[in-house]
């Protein structure tokens, strides 16, 4: 085996931040190799320094031996490096073949690519791959696998030596994953380089010669898969031991309980927000169920910021002050009946504290925009002090202004002694906000996990069934209502 | 005046045109026909009396399916239960003998009961078994009038009549014969139950506006997942509403055996449960309105049926016609009034 790429410090900054540090690494020629690495780590602006579209402010790239300088992707063409990114840079609305003709390298514009040419290549690699391919099909009517398998063909057409993969099977479904394993097996085969960023430490293993682990952009290891198991590489990933995880049996504070939910063990404290992660459709509405019937048997106090704010906050054609007296007719009523002053007064004010817009409290709640009835739904759950908050996707749809406005109310109740449970498919909402958090997998319950305790690496492993101690982590389940 | 309020009063003199060219094709002047529908309830005292009687009976109906209707439901079931309550309350009427307070008392809580039970049927089984409410009220029409007619003609048939209806009621709980209203009327069928109806209409709409029943009666037809979801009871709901449209299906059966006929006849009412369909929804379930669409419906249904002696090719059934218009049209204008406002929702 020979060095293909060397990359010797190699230095960027985004203004003051700086995204690599010193990089150093060699990648062996007809290997596939693995970058991986937290969110920010470097992996991606590494390898955008590499394919010319980023430069970079120090250190050197050696391209089999000699120096190598990208200024632009242009550069990288010329080198033969193809880079299939992250995101998709296709046009929705224009066919297969616009795409593929766009990056057929050509003479000069006036002598433009032969198109049978490319339609020969083209087939050629549907055969080779077994991939069925319609040229005249429109970008927006393809599956995402299949918009990744135009991206792989453009990056192909140029021939490249070595091709770079941006996450790829972060948008493929599990089947797909399999053939998209087997297709890098059949790239290195050829005689092709493969550069891999992923989460999937899994899918490495299975797959990579060789991987370097960035952290904090800096590369902290390069070593051959063979010689590395999963956990190991998760753990030079996020630099701590996966075995100082605390068990959940380990987990010894003093009694803050506001309620349990038995059958799973749930446990919901005193001055904390809960935050529960995972992917929609995975048992947060049996878990959310489940919760609310605790809370009503309990007899607590509690707001319900719900999941889906049409469907279970609001009532269209009922005014905001209606709203009010149904959500709170111990405040507003007096034996049955609607004490109407202080049902105005309390709704106005309301509307003035968060700001819903217009100031009108007896508009129709639909007429109301979608970040206007979530700050008013907030509002309203939070006016009575409840002693637990049901927070579900609290700032979706919300402006960043009403977000902070919302995270803070949110604070400020756990901070003045209430319980707050986050649902979320945000993992940086629940990961900012959360004190302890559990994470949902196919309506089972793991965790509950401390702020920090896992990586987002990790909290994706767990969400996908790949974390190598999911079993040991095991709380619960939400009963067995179908995913969506 | 918002303009969807509008728009059932637009359906409503569709329906009539509607109704009066159709005369076109029995050789009859449409305007003629207008006329006598319009204006007949003006002949005399009696016949005012008989408008206002009619209108009693459509408030009753009117507010049997407005209530349901504030929580979502299409209440089709006040014919039924209006039948058996007649029934029940002419049955107690012959048989029970006992001083004017009691026997009254009886009639009037049992044949309510009866109403309320009757109701609740559809209720329990929307409830508990995902029934539609339609298709149970339909069934159940048919049940009652089934039950009523084999009752009467079997049991309480009136030896004196070859007509199937029961006897008349003991004289003692003919009370409502010296009605001051019914005297004033010159002993037409309106009874002090006119009064009654207009009470209920002003003491539900003050409840309306001041209870948090009412709300979450409304807020369980705007959202039903969002009402269970504020913790109110789906169950409760269903049946408080159909409890009170049962209550006033039989306030009609009582307006008809203790204001009117003192008797039971089959087929008494003319489909009062459907034309309460048409007047709650001309007066967009406003229960003042009501009063209004009542009166409305009343004297043209009184109008119609004189059809037959005023002019020379209609009959009485020419009234069935009128109102089978007017209840589309009034039906259709509310879909053709905001279907504009719900493609744009869409």
């Amino acid at each position: 085996m020979k060095p293909i790429v060397e990359f010797q410090k190699i230095n960027k900054f985004y203004g003051s931040a700086q995204a690599c540090k010193d990089i150093t690494f060699t990648i062996q020629d007809q290997t596939i190799h693995a970058l991986v690495g937290e969110n920010g780590a470097g992996k991606s602006t590494l390898m955008k320094i590499f394919a010319g579209l980023e430069r970079a402010d120090s250190g050197q790239i050696f391209l089999k031996g000699s120096a190598y300088k990208p200024e632009s992707a242009k550069d990288a063409f010329k080198y033969r490096i193809g880079f299939v990114q992250q995101h998709f840079l296709l046009a929705d609305n224009r066919n297969v073949i616009d795409h593929l003709i766009l990056n057929w390298p050509y003479k000069s514009l006036l002598r433009p690519a032969s198109t049978n040419e490319l339609l020969k290549k083209v087939e050629l690699f549907s055969a080779k791959f077994n991939w069925h391919i319609n040229l005249k099909t429109k970008i927006r009517d393809l599956s995402v696998g299949e918009q990744q398998r135009i991206e792989i063909i453009k990056a192909l057409l140029t021939d490249p030596e070595i091709i770079i993969f941006d996450e790829p099977t972060a948008v493929l479904a599990p089947g797909e994953i399999l053939d998209f394993l087997k297709f890098l097996k059949d790239l290195k085969a050829e005689g092709k380089t493969v550069i891999l960023i992923s989460h999937k430490l899994n899918e490495i293993k299975n797959v990579a010669d060789a991987v370097t682990v960035l952290r904090h952009g800096q590369s902290i290891l390069t070593r051959d898969v063979s010689e590395m198991s999963v956990a190991d590489m998760a753990e030079s990933m996020i630099g701590q031991k996966l075995g100082s995880l605390v068990t959940n049996a380990n987990i010894k504070k003093e009694n803050r309980e506001l309620f349990k939910i038995g059958d799973i063990g749930l446990i919901v404290e005193k001055n904390e927000i809960l935050g529960v992660a995972g992917i929609e459709g995975h048992g947060q509405s049996q878990l959310i169920e489940k919760v609310l019937a605790t809370v009503q048997k309990n007899k607590i106090s509690y707001g319900d910021i719900a999941e889906d704010r049409i469907k279970f906050n609001l009532f269209p054609g009922l005014n905001l002050v209606e709203h009010m007296t149904l959500r709170h007719p111990k405040h507003l009523t007096k034996h049955g009946f609607i004490q109407q002053a202080k049902a105005v007064a309390t709704t106005r004010d309301l509307v003035k504290a968060w700001d819903v817009r217009p100031h009108d409290h007896l508009i129709a709640v639909d007429k109301l925009s979608g970040g206007n009835q979530q700050k008013f739904v907030v509002g309203r759950e939070l006016f009575h002090d409840p002693d637990f908050i049901l927070a579900a996707h609290p700032t979706r749809g919300v402006d960043l202004g009403a977000q902070q406005m919302i995270h803070s109310a949110l604070v400020a109740r756990k901070d003045a002694g209430k319980s707050v449970m986050l649902v979320s498919s945000d993992l940086d909402e629940i990961l900012n906000l959360s004190d302890v958090f559990i994470i949902l997998n196919k309506n089972q319950i793991y965790g509950p996990f401390f702020k920090k305790q896992l990586s987002e690496i990790e909290i994706g492993q767990f969400m996908t069934d790949s974390h190598p101690e999911q079993k040991n982590f095991r709380l619960g389940s939400v009963g067995t209502g179908t995913l969506t | 005046m918002k303009r969807e309020n509008l728009a059932p009063w637009f359906g409503f003199l569709f329906g009539l045109f509607l109704a009066c060219s159709l005369a076109l094709f029995f050789k009859e002047s449409p305007v003629h026909v207008l006329k006598i529908v319009t204006t007949s309830f003006l002949n005399s005292k009696y016949d005012f009396g008989l408008t206002l009687f009619y209108t009693t009976c459509l408030i009753f109906a009117g507010l049997s399916f407005a209530i349901p209707m504030k929580a979502g439901l299409f209440h089709i079931g006040s014919e039924g239960q209006l039948t058996i309550s007649a029934t029940i309350a002419a049955i107690i009427g012959v048989s029970f003998n006992a001083n004017t307070f009691t026997g009254l008392a009886a009639i009037f809580i049992i044949t309510i009961l009866t109403g309320m039970l009757s109701a609740l049927i559809i209720a329990l089984l929307k409830f508990y078994r995902k029934a539609h409410e339609v298709v149970v009220a339909i069934m159940l029409n048919f049940v009652f009038a089934a039950l009523s007619t084999w009752v009467t003609v079997n049991h309480f048939q009136n030896t004196a009549s070859q007509n199937p209806e029961t006897g008349l009621i003991l004289d003692a709980y003919q009370i409502f014969k010296n009605d001051p209203i019914k005297n004033y009327f010159e002993q037409s069928p309106v009874s002090s139950f006119f009064v009654l109806a207009i009470i209920f209409c002003i003491l539900l709409r003050w409840l309306e506006s001041k209870t948090l029943f009412f709300q979450v009666i409304k807020s369980y037809g705007a959202n039903p997942a969002a009402n269970k979801r504020f913790g109110f009871s789906e169950l409760k709901i269903l049946t408080s509403v159909m409890l009170m449209a049962g209550f006033f299906s039989a306030f009609i059966g009582l307006t008809e055996v203790l204001g009117n006929s003192f008797q039971y006849k089959i087929g008494f009412s003319p489909s009062y449960g459907f034309l309460g369909i048409a007047v709650a929804l001309l007066a967009r379930q406003n229960f003042i309105g009501l009063i209004g669409s009542s009166f409305l419906i009343a004297l043209l249904h009184k109008g119609a049926s004189d059809l037959d002696l005023e002019t020379q090719f209609l009959t009485r059934d020419f009234s069935r016609v009128l109102q089978a218009l007017i209840i589309f049209s009034v039906a259709a204008s509310y879909y053709v009034f905001t279907y504009r406002k719900r493609k744009e929702s869409n």
